[in-house]
């Protein structure tokens, strides 16, 4: 017995080490490396594996230069250590170059001096290329510190026109919150008499993910967000939140909702097991779906998320994002632009195949690379056009991240949680109120927004 | 009381000590049970793919039985991951085992000075070593860093081992034990004209082998399982000295794509050796003192 | 070899024996110590330094600010609120380990024979899985659609459970997990103290007539006393500061009823514009109250020590 086991494990290691690999996994070759030159290090976020694989790319056809000087490393750092890693690298002398971070954290690595201004690194034709939701993004005070990569809507609804079909016939896409209630209820009733338990009309993120995923709801709910934009004071007293917090209590309330998601990166997931019927989802679900679950592409819609009134012409999303910045402790500030200017920044070819790879689930951050886009999309046929359209409607209309204290994201979570729990919803606001005055008041944050 | 009264009183006894014993056996079946079950849901999963893991049907067993989540992890230095699994689990066998050796040693001969002999200044230093284990890892996780890195540690091999060696906790258990043992073989063996060091490496710490065993254990899972401190200290040029949990929690990353299955095949992969390693020195944990012979 | 230079090193020692014995102990702990001093000291004190001051990693400057960074962390009511959770749910574990384990370890020494010797064996293997993967494995059932339990529940038309909606289920989703990760290793460690009690004392007692519960109290408590001072202390310690499991499994839902201090911290550092000085000092706070729980922990067993003895003194 005591030597089957060590040998059992053996032969099993050897098996699988045998095995084909699985077939999303690509054995690549080995780059060549450059004599002589400068080694520019990045740290990149840990996407899923398809998106890694553009970066990996993109870093093997920029090192495939053999003549510029410069070899590029990356590093793919995962999003939940980013914080300890950077902050670790600066207690011990081992900062990358160029790393990446999203529209939301900029601000902090710009207030601890950790990013650098670019502005004079590249020419004036440069940044007015960048759109204006970018430019707000990475600009503070008539400075530049960072290049944008992607704009990501962060709301959008997501449905099974297939299960819609045969759960609601004569269905159609709801545009008002009540209207996606009254649908919810008919899936609902479908699905009873069909006896389906474990499929729910709709779906909405939980937790964190909640926190973040109703910036978009909170907007296009209330003409804003929950402080007001010189964060003096609190909004949650405006009506639209208690709207907002009774369609929470109402799809809870109803079973329509399943009582505890996954991962909100995951809800389109939900949808493509036949889960959920509907869903709320980012846009960057788009091209999870394309390159997981290709057989159901034609049986997906995208819609703009419904709104309190019905009006789809305005905010109803926040663009999130990533941008890379050049670290204060980077040594060859002029060789890192050049790698910023290939990937992001000048180039046409790269940054283009990157959208174009993503499946057109993101939105340029450049008007010259918007417009090439924008043909492009209408000769491929692995996305469907409606999508792309949908996803640049929203894109187009959407603010950007507020980059207010987390906490407060966290008091209005609080709030829809509780109505969602069947909690007297009045007490609530006020009690999401009171919390986010307190948190402006014992943090001073009153008129220190740096965007305003 | 006649003899009749006293077999009948050893019947009852008897009878209710097998009532005892099977209860006992019930009890155990029940822990047991509780123990197995999400094991064996574990085990089930690594078999099922995605779809599969959380399903909207309810079944138990995989409908489509695949290998891939093993497959994936013997393929992960292909990945944008860039690690070879085998060669960071053997990494990560060969630190744990140093610093276990290591951490033993110096953690029993400190517990038994608290323990038993008697030195200038011994509440104080008791108290701030009892204090270090209260830190929670965060408060020092930075400025730990500061002091490897001026150390210069950074991404050898160093960094992994030489910091977790002494831990307050394993001093703190290994007084607990020494406290525990009679006191009248060190007298005894003090009159013999052994020193305080000839007391320990002949009369204590032959006798500590359930002590070391369990603590062993604990201090080598807690090196197999430290999951920070390597993803701060070992950089991706290092990537030999990768440890298996910042593998398998990049793996974990991905698992938004890739469904639990493979971060569940990977951890239980990784922990077979740990098991052997385990069940070989586990037989160790006897009626110490009285089998080793100090009686 | 070696042995030879230990013999010379021992003849330096000074032949008094108190003396003898100052020296030895120093040198005993001193590579503990020293190692404490450069790895936990050293960067606890530069810790402590900057939680007085604004500090961030990066070029930024510095500056003195006292005590603000406390008064701030005590002004936030989700980490004060994380505090008291965290004690709910240490004092549900530690009170269920110490006496479960106990029984259990009981029940093994009792029957004892090869099958506990597996059995041993077998309630160890939880504890060598780290908290991320018990988080998944216990993901694997609690989940709301498509979990083992709600699979099991709808499969017989019940309502299923929100283990992240409901406070009971919440609470009962981290503990559970926390138990059957740490049972095993406790059950060992009574199990070792178990059967160093000697036979004989045991004996006698029953010989004189004392039943199971008067063995208990008499015999096998006070005897086993270090080792639940060691498992209090330990699991209070551990599971104070315990994020993995919480993170995993509820990561503070709902309303943040299931926050862990040091979970709040994971989200603030990665999410708040708090400085890294500011949860320093939180961290801090964390810290000098598990101290100070655990202060109370020695001082009710020290207390009972005295209580002994003057026990003993009168009896």
């Amino acid at each position: 017995m005591k030597k089957i086991i060590p040998l059992l494990t053996l032969t099993t290691l050897f098996a699988l080490t045998s095995c084909t690999p699985p077939s999303d996994i690509i054995i690549g070759e080995e780059e060549k490396f450059e004599d002589g030159a400068t080694e520019i290090s990045m740290w990149l976020m840990d996407f899923e594996e398809w998106e890694n694989q553009i970066n990996i790319s993109q870093r093997k056809s920029f090192n495939s230069n053999l003549n510029d000087g410069i070899q590029l490393k990356q590093t793919y750092i995962d999003t939940n250590a980013f914080d300890d890693l950077i902050r670790s690298a600066y207690a011990s002398n081992n900062v990358p170059d160029i790393y990446m971070v999203s529209y939301g954290n900029l601000y902090k690595e710009i207030n601890t001096g950790r990013a650098i201004d670019i502005t004079s690194y590249f020419s004036n034709e440069t940044w007015s290329d960048l759109t204006d939701t970018a430019t707000e993004a990475v600009k503070y005070g008539n400075k530049y510190y960072a290049a944008p990569i992607v704009m990501e809507p962060s709301t959008l609804l997501a449905y099974r026109k297939d299960l819609l079909e045969q759960y609601a016939p004569n269905y159609e896409i709801p545009t008002t919150w009540d209207g996606l209630l009254s649908l919810c209820g008919d899936v609902k009733a479908g699905l009873r008499s069909a006896g389906k338990k474990n499929v729910y009309p709709f779906g909405v993120p939980t937790g964190v993910a909640l926190a973040w995923g109703s910036w978009g709801m909170q907007h296009a709910a209330t003409g804003g967000l929950a402080i007001t934009d010189d964060w003096s004071t609190s909004r949650i007293a405006e009506p639209g939140y208690t709207k907002l917090a009774e369609v929470f209590r109402d799809l809870y309330g109803n079973g329509y909702v399943p009582l505890s998601a996954g991962n909100y990166t995951e809800s389109s997931f939900d949808l493509c097991d036949g889960k959920s019927v509907m869903t709320t989802c980012g846009s960057w679900s788009a091209a999870s779906i394309i390159n997981t679950y290709p057989d159901l592409v034609d049986k997906i819609g995208f819609a703009v998320m419904p709104t309190v009134s019905g009006e789809q012409d305005c905010v109803t999303a926040t663009n999130g994002g990533w941008c890379y910045v050049i670290s204060s402790e980077c040594k060859n500030v002029e060789k890192a632009v050049e790698v910023l200017k290939y990937l992001v920044m000048e180039n046409e070819e790269v940054p283009t195949s990157y959208f174009q790879k993503a499946h057109y689930s993101k939105f340029p951050t450049r008007k010259s690379i918007q417009a090439i886009l924008d043909e492009s999309y209408k000769t491929q046929d692995v996305v469907p056009t409606s999508w792309i359209e949908t996803i640049n409607y929203v894109a187009t209309r959407a603010i950007l991240e507020p980059i207010y204290e987390w906490d407060i994201s966290v008091a209005v979570e609080g709030l829809l949680e509780e109505a969602a729990m069947g909690n007297d919803i009045p007490s609530a606001v006020n009690k999401c109120d009171t919390a986010i005055k307190n948190i402006i008041t014992s943090r001073n944050i009153a008129g220190t927004n740096p965007r305003s | 009381m006649d003899k009749k009264d006293l077999t009948k009183l050893s019947r009852k006894s008897e009878i209710t000590n097998k009532i005892v014993l099977v209860m006992c056996y019930i009890v155990i079946a029940v822990v047991l049970f509780c123990l197995f079950l999400p094991l064996f849901l574990t085990i089930i999963c690594m078999f099922k793919n995605k779809q599969e893991i959380f399903p909207t049907e309810f079944h138990l067993f995989p409908i489509n039985p695949t290998i891939d989540n093993f497959t994936r992890i013997a393929y992960l230095q292909y990945t944008s991951i860039g690690i070879n699994f085998f060669q960071s689990l053997f990494m990560t066998l060969l630190v744990a085992s140093i610093s276990t050796i290591m951490s033993l040693f110096v953690n029993s001969l400190a517990g038994y000075a608290f323990a038993r002999l008697n030195f200038p200044a011994k509440k104080l230093f008791w108290i701030i070593t009892l204090m270090t284990m209260f830190i929670p890892g965060i408060t020092i996780l930075l400025t730990s860093i500061s002091v490897v890195s001026a150390l210069g540690m950074m991404n050898t091999i160093w960094v992994l081992i030489i910091p977790g060696v002494a831990s307050a906790y394993n001093i703190f258990f290994f007084r607990q034990f020494y406290l525990g043992f009679p006191k009248d073989y060190d007298e005894s063996a003090r009159v013999d004209g052994c020193n305080s060091f000839s007391i320990f490496f002949r009369i204590y710490l032959p006798s500590s082998a359930t002590p070391m065993v369990i603590m062993g254990a604990g201090t080598f899972i807690g090196y197999f399982n430290s999951y920070l401190w390597p993803t701060l200290t070992i950089d991706s040029d290092h990537a030999y000295l990768a440890q298996i949990m910042t593998t398998i929690n990049k793996l974990f990353n991905d698992a938004s794509t890739q469904g639990y299955g493979s971060v569940l095949a990977a951890s239980f992969i990784a922990l077979i050796p740990a098991v052997i390693i385990f069940c070989i020195v586990q037989r160790y944990i006897k009626d110490g003192i009285a089998l080793t012979g100090v009686k | 070899m070696e042995q030879a230079k230990k013999k010379k090193q021992f003849s330096i020692l000074p032949k008094n024996k108190t003396t003898e014995e100052k020296v030895s102990g120093l040198i005993c702990i001193a590579p503990a110590f020293i190692l404490l001093t450069i790895f936990v000291l050293v960067p606890l004190v530069m810790a402590i330094w900057r939680s007085f001051y604004y500090y961030e990693s990066g070029p930024v400057d510095s500056y003195f600010v006292g005590f603000e960074n406390y008064k701030a962390i005590l002004k936030n009511e989700i980490f004060l609120k994380s505090l008291g959770n965290v004690l709910l749910m240490a004092l549900c574990i530690v009170s269920f380990q110490v006496i479960g384990s106990f029984i259990f370890a009981s029940i093994l020494v009792k029957v004892r024979n090869k099958f506990t010797v597996f059995v041993r064996v077998i309630i160890y293997l939880p504890y060598l899985f780290s908290g991320i993967v018990v988080g998944c494995i216990f993901t694997l059932l609690t989940t709301y659609n498509g979990g083992f339990i709600n699979g099991l529940i709808t499969l017989f038309d019940g309502e299923p459970i929100s283990f992240q909606m409901d406070k009971f289920w919440a609470y009962l989703s981290i503990i559970v997990p926390t138990l059957w990760v740490g049972m095993g290793y406790t059950t060992l460690v009574f199990y070792s103290g178990l059967i160093n009690i000697p036979n004989d004392y045991l004996e006698a007692a029953s010989v004189d007539g004392a039943g199971y519960f008067t063995k208990l109290f008499s015999i096998i408590l006070p005897s086993l006393k270090n080792y639940f001072v060691l498992i209090i202390v330990t699991l209070v310690t551990g599971n104070l500061q315990m994020f993995e499991i919480p993170m995993m499994m509820t990561n503070g839902l709902p309303l943040n009823m299931t926050m862990t201090p040091v979970l709040y911290l994971v989200h603030l550092r990665s999410n708040g514009n708090v400085s890294e000085s500011q949860i320093i000092a939180a961290s801090i706070l964390i810290m000098l109250s598990v101290g100070a729980i655990n202060a109370i922990v020695f001082s009710l067993t020290n207390r009972k020590d005295k209580d002994e003895r003057r026990v003993k003194k009168h009896g």
